[in-house]
């Protein structure tokens, strides 16, 4: 059966009314939770994640692709309505987008963010339906060697490439790794840094530290700088639409945004916040209104928005085919697909072929469906951000506590929560990145998994690691990538100074 | 102390504790038992190089500290790191924490989460103590419900759910 069968059937099994009802749903609260000030997409999803705990695995995958794009749009609307991007990938729309609201221009603004953000959603969903099966087919080749050589070449990236300080990812890494080796090791069931504690001997659940560290953290962090004054939400006045002109200076950012952002996305190197820089500068430099950069340019939203939404749909093609992933929302959805007893991988496309293309699916239903109620809803969305801070952070604190308590019943969750809560609001504190840190939880044991199968293959020798073709190359472009940030220091700088104009 | 030396020391503070967290990796990897099983690759290996690793970056995070390259918080003015944290704040937020934690399996989940919903209210300065209380009880009514009985979610039970549960039965 070719993949477009399967994909006709993935569409099949996944627009019955019951699912339909759940991807409603998903997209509903994953816009209601994403366009909170202070929740970027993987919190969302992390919050969101005991939702789904007793929904059946297709319904399931349809809520949570319907959460991915509703908590990614919500969070460009707060960005634009509020200048506090919810994750590294709004930067470049909030500096835009916001400009443009406090000229009352935020109603053409979200609608070129939303449109941008269905194109490129639609583009690289189609995409990555090509992209996925074919690079899983070429996984299946990869040798574990193979793989510990991906898994660290996305560790260096995310953790050098991100954040203000190389040194400060590379720490949150491995406080992210030190937190994956707890508990009872795979093979021989020794225990590693669990001091006795019988919870503890299973490992760290992933979820809780996600939460901590994103929810509470932030909370604890916002508390400490309670004399800040708060934001501002701007007005939307007149028409939440764009005029001919604004959709003439749009469609083709929304397109060169989306060529930018997918490719970008499937190369192991996380963060979507180069792309969104890239697209900013390219859009600028081929502008004819370059003055209006730093001002409110309809094209600086376009283009880095589609950018980021196409982005994040081709971390998704690593995530499927070789269950890699390369940012924190990509690694709270592996998580949560874990959930299911389903392993992305390679294997996937074979063992799980129905779900996977109703996974597919349903990101293409997710993404249509978001475009239906969010235009037309925007207006509530909008109040939303009106919620005083208090009760904003009380919901979060509270709401963060019950997805940490439900995964297993456990008070023990919650006394990790609480201490990881407070190491959290130390990384925010010191300007410590989260997402090296998460990578690291998740990826830690699975590295160990292959770097233990590539060793034992080679009855102990562990040249294994570097030899063959794919180890070989990959730390070869590692270190050409890990020597050229300069190159891409230069392409900010000139994104940067076009903001300060 | 100027405002700077102290920003240095927080941080510096943090750096060391950080360092001892990659020393204690090394000792628990060399005092690890033996495995009764025979394996190629021995859980130990790989703990020692994540020990190794996190002792080196640490080294060079406390080296850069000291010398002044402090962190700057996402989303503030380089300098304003150095304001003093709101302890106040910060501890009525922490200790509604608590009290979710040491509540929730004796209390029930609405009298806990409506607890902790109004302490972080009350933490972030609201006043209102009345509609506070009523928004905190119908925020963690609606979640019992919709968890506990829409999701099937099991959230402990205690004295309010007694008596809703009551009630419902009345009705019903």
């Amino acid at each position: 059966m070719g993949n477009l069968d399967l994909l006709l059937e993935g569409f099949a099994s996944a627009l019955t009314a019951q699912n339909l009802l759940y991807g409603l749903l998903g997209t509903f609260l994953g816009t209601l939770v994403g366009v909170l000030p202070g929740i970027g997409p993987a919190l969302a999803i992390a919050l969101l994640l005991p939702v789904t705990l007793s929904v059946n695995p297709t319904s399931a995958l349809i809520m949570f692709a319907a959460v991915f794009y509703g908590a990614m749009y919500g969070g460009s609307t707060t960005s634009i309505l509020l200048n506090t991007p919810g994750e590294a990938g709004s930067v470049i729309t909030s500096v835009e987008g916001h400009k443009m609201a406090k000229q009352g221009r935020a109603g053409a603004a979200l609608t070129t963010a939303a449109l941008g953000s269905f194109v490129a959603g639609l583009i690289a969903t189609i995409m990555l339906a090509a992209a996925a099966p074919a690079l899983a087919e070429l996984a299946l080749k990869v040798q574990p060697a193979g793989y510990v050589a991906l898994i660290i070449f996305a560790f260096a990236t995310v953790g050098t490439l991100l954040g203000s300080s190389r040194v400060r990812g590379l720490t949150s890494l491995s406080v992210g790794l030190i937190f994956g080796l707890v508990g009872a090791d795979q093979q021989t069931g020794i225990n590693r840094l669990s001091f006795g504690i019988q919870e503890a001997t299973d490992g760290l659940e992933v979820i809780v530290v996600i939460i901590s560290f994103f929810a509470l953290g932030e909370v604890i962090y916002y508390a400490s700088r309670f004399q800040d004054k708060g934001w501002q939400v701007l007005p939307v006045k007149g028409k939440v639409w764009m005029s001919r002109d604004d959709f003439r200076r749009s469609w083709k950012p929304w397109l060169r945004g989306t060529a930018i952002g997918f490719p970008m996305g499937i190369i192991p190197a996380g963060g979507s916040e180069i792309p969104t820089f890239i697209s900013y500068s390219v859009e600028k430099k081929l502008s004819k209104n370059k003055d209006e950069f730093g001002n409110g340019a309809i094209e600086g939203v376009a283009g880095p928005e589609a950018a980021n939404n196409a982005n994040a749909a081709g971390v998704l093609v690593p995530l499927l085919a070789l269950g890699l992933p390369t940012s924190a929302t990509a690694a709270i959805m592996l998580v949560a697909i874990r959930n299911f007893n389903i392993q992305p991988g390679p294997m996937l496309f074979e063992m799980n072929a129905p779900l996977v293309w109703t996974l597919i699916a349903s990101l293409f239903i997710g993404n249509t469906l978001l475009l239906l109620i969010n235009l037309p809803l925007i207006r509530i969305w909008i109040q939303l951000l009106q919620i005083p801070r208090h009760y904003l952070y009380a919901g979060i604190t509270t709401f963060g506590l019950l997805g940490a308590y439900s995964l297993n019943n456990s008070t023990f969750d919650l006394r990790l929560a609480f201490v990881l809560g407070f190491v959290g609001y130390l990384f925010r504190r010191f300007g410590i990145p989260n997402t090296p840190l998460v990578l690291g939880v998740i990826l830690g044991p699975i590295v160990e998994i292959q770097f233990r199968q590539a060793v034992q293959l080679s009855n102990g020798d562990y040249s294994i690691l570097v030899s063959g073709l794919l180890p070989k190359v990959i730390y070869l472009t590692l270190i050409l990538v890990l020597f050229a940030p300069a190159l891409l220091k230069l392409v900010k700088g000139k994104a940067g100074q076009g903001l300060k104009k | 102390m100027t405002k700077v030396t102290r920003a240095v020391l927080a941080e510096a503070i943090f750096a060391f504790a950080f360092l001892l967290l990659g020393l204690f990796v090394l000792y628990d990897a060399f005092t690890l038992e033996e495995p009764g099983v025979y394996s190629v690759v021995s859980p130990k290996t790989f703990e020692l190089i994540i020990g190794f690793f996190t002792t080196f970056v640490a080294l060079l995070l406390v080296i850069q500290v000291l010398q002044g390259k402090l962190g700057v918080a996402e989303g503030t003015e380089p300098g304003s790191s150095h304001l003093r944290p709101d302890i106040r704040t910060m501890s009525i937020l922490l200790a509604s924490i608590l009290l979710h934690i040491i509540l929730l399996e004796p209390a029930g989940y609405i009298a806990t989460a409506s607890l902790t919903f109004f302490g972080v209210a009350y933490a972030f300065g609201s006043r209102k103590f009345l509609k506070d209380i009523l928004i905190a009880f119908a925020f963690a009514v609606i979640v019992y419900f919709t968890f506990s009985r829409g999701l099937r979610i099991f959230l402990p039970d205690g004295i309010f759910e007694n008596l809703l549960g009551l009630a419902r039965k009345v009705e019903g």
